[in-house]
C-alpha cells in the first residue's frame, strides 16, 4: 500500500513540530492597500507576483481580490519578486489588459526575506494614465504656452518669447527663451514659480534696447498667453 | 580591452614568443567582450564571442581554417552607435577573411544548447569587405549582411538562419560561389539594386524564399537637403580641455581640442553664424574622437535660417566619429535650445541625460548617431537627420517629434519606453527599420514611413495610437506589431510593401478603417491577434488579403476584401486546419468610405475603393498618386481638391471608371449655371507626366487645371462642372473625351495641346482660347449642341487657331465660332475643311 504524499506531509507536520515551525517561518506575508489616482481604495483589484521581470504571462502568485477597503494580502515563500497590481473591468484574471483596465505600471521589485512581512501600497491607473507616468518635466517647472501676434491678431513667424525674473525691463539675454516661432506664432516657455517680465524679439541676441513690457505671475501651467510687443531693432 | 588586445596580439601573431602560455590557451576557448580590433588580427582554435566585435577601417581580421567562433546570444538595448543590431554582431568596416579548408571549415555558431533561432545578428559588412571561404554560419538573424561594400562567399554552408545572405543597396555586392544556402527562412535577399552574382551554388529548402530580389521605389532626391554656401572665417578662439565660467558667448569660429565643460551654474550662448570645430583627439586609439562639449549648465545655440550654427570636425578629411558629442547632462530646468544648427562628423551629434531640450530646424549628418538621449524632456521640430549610421535612439523620455525627416540611416528612429507624440514626420530610405518602438506610449499621426527595409515595428507596448500614417514601399513588412496590447491602427495607408502590409504577432487591439493594398505578399499576416479588424479596405495584395498562421480565430467582420470569393483571398483554418478561423462575415459588399486626412502625399500611394477628400491634398514633387479602376472620390465643397506637383495616374477602365464628384452630404448637386458650392479642382502645377484615363468629373469649379505639365486626358467625361479643363502651356493631350453641361468645357492660355476625337455637347462654350492660341490643335471633334460658342477666341488672342476637320453638327461652323469675324483683331479660327459626318470616336453619343 502506498501512502499519498500529501498524507505523509500532514503526518510529518503533525508529529514533528520543528518541521511545522520551519514550514510556517518559510512563508512571508505581503499586505497593503490598492488605491486609484485620487487615493480612494479600489475594489476588485489584485496583486500579481512574478519570479522575474517578465510580467507578460500569468502571475506566479495572485492575491485575494480586494473588497471595498482596497486591502490585499498574499502569503508566499521568501524570495525576490516583481509585483504589479491590476484592476480588470471584466473580472478576468489572465490575458492582456484592455484599455479600461487599470494597473500599477512598471513592476516593483520586492525582496521578501524569511520572516520579513511587508506592507506595500499600490496605485492603479488606466493604461494611458500609466504611460504618462514617464513625464520628464520637473515638478517645479510650469509650461507657459501662447502666441506672439501682430496688431491684426495674426501669428508672427520667426520671433521668440523671452522671460526674466529680473525686475529690470531691459536685459541683454534673458534667462528664459523660447524657440523661434513657426507660422502660427506659437511659443512655449518653461518657467519656475515666480513673477517674470516677458516679451518677444525677432533677432538674436535681442537688441539692447529691447524691453520686457509684460508681467506674468507663474504658479501653474498657463496657455493662451498673448504677446504683442515685438522688440525690433532700430 | 587591454587584456583582449594582449590576447589578440600575442596569442596569434607572436606565437613562438609566448609558447608556454599559448600552449595552454590554444586548448582553452577564450572570450571576447565588446571589442574594437586596433591592429590586424588572426584567430584560430576556439573563440567565444560574448558581445559585439568591430573590425574598423584599415584593419584585417583573418580567421584560420578550423576555427570555431561560438557566439553567446544576448539581446540588449545597446547604446553604442557604431553597432547596428541589439543582438551580438561582428561589424566589419575593414576586411574579414575566413580561410576555411576542405574538411576544416571556419564555423560561426551559437553556443550549444542556446540555439533556438536567430540568436545573434551575424556578420555585417558596412563599408568594408569580406572573403568567406569554406565557412559555415548558423543561428543568425542574417548570416552575412552587406550594407555597403563587397563580400565573396565560396564553398560555404549557410544554414539555419533567418536570412542566409542579405545584400542591400546599389553600393553593395555579393558573389556566392559553389556554396549551399539552405534551411534558412530566406535564402538570399537582395534589396534596392544591390549586385548579386551566383555561380554553381545550391540554394534550396529555405522556408519562404530561396532567392528574393526586391528593388523598392526610387529614392527621392529633391527633398534632400541643399548644401549651404559658407564664408571662411578666421579662428576666434581655441579651447583645450577646460571649464567655462558663468555666461559664455561664442561667435565666429571656435576650435576645440579636448573636452569643454560647462558647470551647472553656467550658460553657453552661441550666436547665429558661429562655426564650432572639434579636432580628432583620440587617446585610446579606437578611431573615435573624444573632443566635445560636456554641459551641465544651459546651452542656447540659437542660429537663424540665414546664419546657422555649425558643429563639425576640424579635420581636413572629415570623418564620422571625429569628435564625441554635444553632451547635456542633468540640465532639466531651463530649456536648452538648439536651433538652426548643423551637426556633423560626431560620434553622437546630440547626447542628453536628464535634460530639457528643444531641437528646432537642426540638421544632423554624417554622425555615427544623430541624437541619443534618455530620461529627458525633448521637443524635436522641423529637423533633418540624414546619413548618420543611426538617426535617433532614445529611452525613458517624453518626446514631441514634429515635421522631421529621417533618411539614409540603418535605423531611422529607435525608441524604448517613450511617451511619444509624433506628427508629420517622414522616415524613409533607411537600411533597417524606419522606426522601432518598444514599450511606452506612442501616438503617431500623419507620418510617412516609406522605402525602408522595414517600416514601423512596435513591440511590447501596452498602449498606442497609430492613425492616418502612410506606410508604403518598404522592402519587408510595412507595420509589424509584436507582443503588444491596446494598439489602435486606424486610417492608415499600408501599400506596396515587400512582404506584408501589416503583420501581427501575439497582440491585441483595433485595426480599423485602413487601406491595405498592393503589398507583395499579404495584406495582413497574423500569428495571434486578440481584437477586431473592421472597416478596412484590403485589396490587391499578392498572396492573400489575410493569412492566419496561428491556431486562434481572428475576428474580422465588416471589411471590404475586393473579391466576390472572399475565402479565396483569406488563408485560414479552411485551408489549413492547424490554423485559426477568420470570422469575416458579414463582409462589406462594397468599399467603405475612407476619409482622407493626410494633407501631403510624399511617396507612392494608391487610392482604391471610396475616398472622401475634405480640403486640399498635395501630391508632392517626389510622390506618385495612382488611382485604381472603380475608385469613387467624393469631395466636400469649396476648397477640396488635389494639388499635384508629383505625378497623378488615374487609370480607370471602360467598365470600371473612376469618379470625382461632390460628396453626397454637400447638398443637392448644382446645375452648371448655379453658384451653389462645388468642389474645387485637380490642379497640376509643373507636375511630372500624368494621365487621366476613364475618369468622370462632376460638379467641380474647374475639374482639371494644369500648368506647365505633360498631361494626357483619355476617355474621360466632364459633366455639370463650371469648367472642365483649363490649362496653360502643356503639352496636354485630350482625346476621346466627352464634355457635357459645363459652362466652359475647356479653356487655354498660351496652351500647347492636342484636342482631338472628343465630343462636346450642351456646354455654354466648348473651347475658349484666351490668348496664344497657335499652340493648340483641335481635330476630329464633334461639336454638338452649344448654347454660345463651339470655339471662342479671347480678346487678347492675336493668333490663328487650327480647328480643321471637326464635325459641327451639320451647321455652319462660323455661326458657332467667335473670332475676328465678330471682333476684329482677336485672331481667326481655321475650320475648313470641316468633317462631313460625325467623327467616329464618340459619334452619336448624345447624353
Amino acid at each position: 500500500m502506498t501512502v499519498p504524499r500529501y498524507l505523509l506531509l500532514i503526518i510529518i507536520l503533525l508529529f514533528f513540530p520543528q518541521a511545522r515551525a520551519a514550514a510556517a517561518t518559510d512563508l512571508v506575508t505581503l499586505t497593503g492597500t490598492i488605491t486609484d489616482t485620487e487615493g480612494l481604495p479600489v475594489e476588485g483589484a489584485e496583486v500579481y507576483l512574478y519570479d522575474s521581470d517578465n510580467i507578460r504571462r500569468p502571475g506566479d502568485y495572485i492575491s485575494n481580490r480586494t473588497l471595498a477597503d482596497g486591502r490585499y494580502r498574499i502569503v508566499v515563500s521568501p524570495g525576490t519578486f516583481w509585483a504589479v497590481a491590476r484592476k480588470r473591468v471584466d473580472d478576468a484574471r489572465f490575458g492582456p489588459l484592455s484599455a479600461k483596465d487599470k494597473h500599477s505600471g512598471e513592476p516593483e521589485k520586492i525582496d521578501l526575506a524569511p520572516s520579513a512581512n511587508l506592507s506595500i501600497d499600490f496605485t492603479v491607473r488606466t493604461l494611458q494614465e500609466a504611460a504618462l507616468l514617464h513625464n520628464k518635466r520637473r515638478d517645479d517647472l510650469f509650461k507657459i504656452t501662447g502666441r506672439i501676434i501682430d496688431k491684426s491678431g495674426q501669428g508672427i513667424p520667426q520671433v521668440y518669447a523671452m522671460a526674466s525674473n529680473s525686475l529690470k525691463t531691459t536685459v541683454q539675454i534673458p534667462e528664459y527663451l523660447s524657440t523661434w516661432t513657426g507660422e502660427s506664432g506659437n511659443f512655449v516657455l518653461y518657467l519656475p514659480e515666480g513673477v517674470f517680465r516677458i516679451g518677444a524679439a525677432q533677432s538674436f541676441p535681442p537688441d539692447t534696447a529691447c524691453r520686457l513690457d509684460q508681467e506674468i505671475s507663474v504658479t501653474e501651467d498657463q496657455d493662451a498667453v498673448i504677446l504683442q510687443a515685438i522688440c525690433e531693432k532700430p | 580591452m587591454i587584456f583582449l588586445r594582449f590576447l589578440s596580439r600575442c596569442r596569434f601573431r607572436h606565437l613562438p614568443g609566448a609558447a608556454a602560455v599559448l600552449a595552454l590557451l590554444l586548448f582553452t576557448p577564450y572570450t571576447l567582450r565588446a571589442a574594437v580590433l586596433t591592429e590586424d588580427t588572426v584567430w584560430s582554435g576556439s573563440v567565444e564571442l560574448s558581445e559585439d566585435l568591430l573590425v574598423p577601417k584599415g584593419i584585417t581580421l583573418t580567421i584560420a581554417a578550423g576555427t570555431v567562433i561560438t557566439v553567446l546570444p544576448t539581446e540588449s538595448t545597446k547604446t553604442d552607435p557604431e553597432f547596428l543590431s541589439p543582438l551580438n554582431e561582428i561589424m566589419v568596416r575593414g576586411h574579414l577573411e575566413a580561410e576555411g579548408g576542405t574538411g576544416n571549415p571556419v564555423i560561426f555558431r551559437v553556443k550549444k544548447g542556446m540555439e533556438s533561432g536567430s540568436e545573434w545578428a551575424g556578420i555585417i559588412i558596412d563599408d568594408g569587405n569580406a572573403w568567406l571561404h569554406e565557412t559555415e554560419i548558423s543561428d543568425a538573424e542574417a548570416a552575412l549582411t552587406v550594407l555597403q561594400g563587397w563580400a565573396k562567399v565560396k564553398r560555404s554552408k549557410i544554414t539555419g538562419n533567418r536570412y542566409g545572405l542579405l545584400v542591400q543597396g546599389a553600393d553593395s555586392g555579393l558573389k556566392v560561389e559553389k556554396s549551399r544556402i539552405a534551411d534558412n527562412e530566406y535564402g538570399i535577399l537582395s534589396l534596392n539594386n544591390a549586385i548579386l552574382i551566383r555561380e554553381e551554388s545550391v540554394i534550396e529548402k529555405n522556408t519562404y524564399h530561396d532567392v528574393e530580389i526586391r528593388n523598392t521605389l526610387s529614392m527621392p532626391d529633391e527633398t534632400r537637403e541643399q548644401s549651404l554656401v559658407e564664408t571662411p572665417q578666421n579662428i576666434t578662439r581655441t579651447y583645450g580641455s577646460e571649464s567655462l565660467v558663468g555666461d559664455t558667448i561664442w561667435q565666429g569660429r571656435i576650435v576645440i581640442n579636448g573636452v569643454v565643460r560647462l558647470p551647472v551654474t553656467g550658460r553657453l550662448i552661441i550666436l547665429p553664424g558661429t562655426v564650432v570645430e572639434f579636432t580628432r583627439w583620440d587617446t585610446n586609439g579606437d578611431s573615435i574622437g573624444e573632443s566635445g562639449l560636456l554641459l551641465q549648465g544651459v546651452l542656447v545655440a540659437k542660429g537663424t535660417a540665414g546664419a546657422p550654427i555649425i558643429f563639425r570636425s576640424a579635420e581636413k578629411d572629415r570623418q564620422r566619429g571625429d569628435w564625441d558629442a554635444i553632451n547635456i547632462l542633468g540640465s532639466d530646468g531651463t530649456q536648452n535650445l538648439i536651433e538652426y544648427c548643423r551637426i556633423e562628423d560626431a560620434y553622437r551629434g546630440l547626447h542628453f541625460h536628464f535634460a530639457n531640450v528643444a531641437i528646432n530646424h537642426v540638421s544632423l549628418h554624417n554622425n555615427y548617431r544623430g541624437i541619443q538621449f534618455q530620461e529627458s524632456l525633448v521637443s524635436i521640430t522641423n529637423s533633418l537627420l540624414r546619413d548618420n549610421r543611426s538617426g535617433i535612439q532614445a529611452r525613458d523620455s517624453e518626446v514631441v517629434l514634429t515635421d522631421t525627416q529621417f533618411y539614409d540611416h540603418h535605423t531611422g528612429a529607435n525608441f524604448f519606453r517613450l511617451n511619444l507624440l509624433a506628427t508629420g514626420n517622414r522616415f524613409y530610405s533607411n537600411q533597417g527599420s524606419g522606426i522601432r518602438i518598444r514599450e511606452g506610449r506612442a501616438v503617431m499621426t500623419g507620418n510617412t514611413i516609406d522605402t525602408n527595409r522595414a517600416g514601423l515595428r512596435i513591440s511590447d507596448a501596452l498602449y498606442g495610437i497609430f492613425s492616418n500614417n502612410i506606410i508604403n514601399g518598404n522592402s519587408e513588412t510595412g507595420l509589424a506589431i509584436r507582443s503588444s496590447d491596446n494598439i489602435e491602427v486606424s486610417g492608415n495607408i499600408l501599400q506596396f510593401n515587400g512582404s506584408n502590409g501589416l503583420s501581427i504577432q501575439d497582440s491585441g487591439g483595433l485595426i480599423e478603417n485602413n487601406i491595405i493594398s498592393d503589398n507583395r505578399e499579404r495584406g495582413i499576416g497574423i500569428d495571434t491577434f486578440n481584437g477586431t479588424i473592421s472597416g478596412n479596405t484590403v485589396v490587391n495584395n499578392g498572396l492573400f488579403a489575410m493569412d492566419i498562421d496561428g491556431p486562434k480565430p481572428v475576428n474580422a467582420p465588416g471589411n471590404w476584401w475586393g473579391a466576390s470569393d472572399i475565402a479565396a483571398v483569406i488563408s485560414d483554418a479552411a485551408d489549413d486546419p492547424a490554423t485559426g478561423r477568420a470570422i469575416y462575415e458579414p463582409a462589406l459588399s462594397g468599399p467603405p468610405v475612407f476619409p482622407w486626412k493626410i494633407q501631403k502625399i510624399r511617396t507612392h500611394v494608391a487610392w482604391h475603393g471610396a475616398i472622401r477628400v475634405d480640403g486640399k491634398v498635395d501630391v508632392l514633387r517626389d510622390a506618385d498618386l495612382t488611382i485604381a479602376p472603380g475608385t469613387a472620390i467624393t469631395l466636400t465643397a469649396a476648397d477640396s481638391g488635389l494639388l499635384v506637383t508629383g505625378a497623378l495616374h488615374a487609370l480607370g477602365t471602360a467598365d470600371r471608371k473612376i469618379t470625382f464628384s461632390l460628396a453626397p452630404d454637400q447638398g443637392s448637386p448644382p446645375a452648371p449655371e448655379d453658384d451653389e458650392p462645388r468642389w474645387d479642382e485637380v490642379s497640376f502645377e509643373r507636375a511630372r507626366d500624368s494621365v487621366l484615363r476613364y475618369v468622370d468629373f462632376h460638379y467641380a469649379s474647374w475639374a482639371v487645371h494644369s500648368h506647365f505639365t505633360r498631361l494626357r486626358v483619355e476617355n474621360c467625361r466632364f459633366f455639370d462642372n463650371y469648367g472642365g479643363i483649363r490649362f496653360r502651356s502643356g503639352p496636354i493631350s485630350v482625346t476621346s473625351t466627352l464634355f457635357s453641361r459645363n459652362i466652359y468645357a475647356m479653356r487655354s492660355l498660351f496652351g500647347k495641346g492636342d484636342i482631338s476625337g472628343n465630343t462636346f455637347q450642351d456646354n455654354e462654350i466648348n473651347i475658349f482660347i484666351r490668348s496664344g492660341g497657335s499652340g493648340v490643335i483641335i481635330r476630329g471633334n464633334n461639336f454638338l449642341t452649344t448654347s454660345r460658342y463651339a470655339v471662342r477666341l479671347g480678346d487678347f488672342n492675336r493668333e490663328e487657331v487650327d480647328a480643321r476637320e471637326n464635325w459641327w453638327d451639320g451647321k455652319n461652323p462660323q455661326e458657332m465660332i467667335f473670332d475676328e469675324n465678330q471682333e476684329p483683331g482677336v485672331g481667326r479660327v481655321l475650320f475648313t475643311p470641316a468633317l462631313s459626318a460625325p467623327a467616329p470616336s464618340l459619334s452619336g453619343e448624345r447624353q
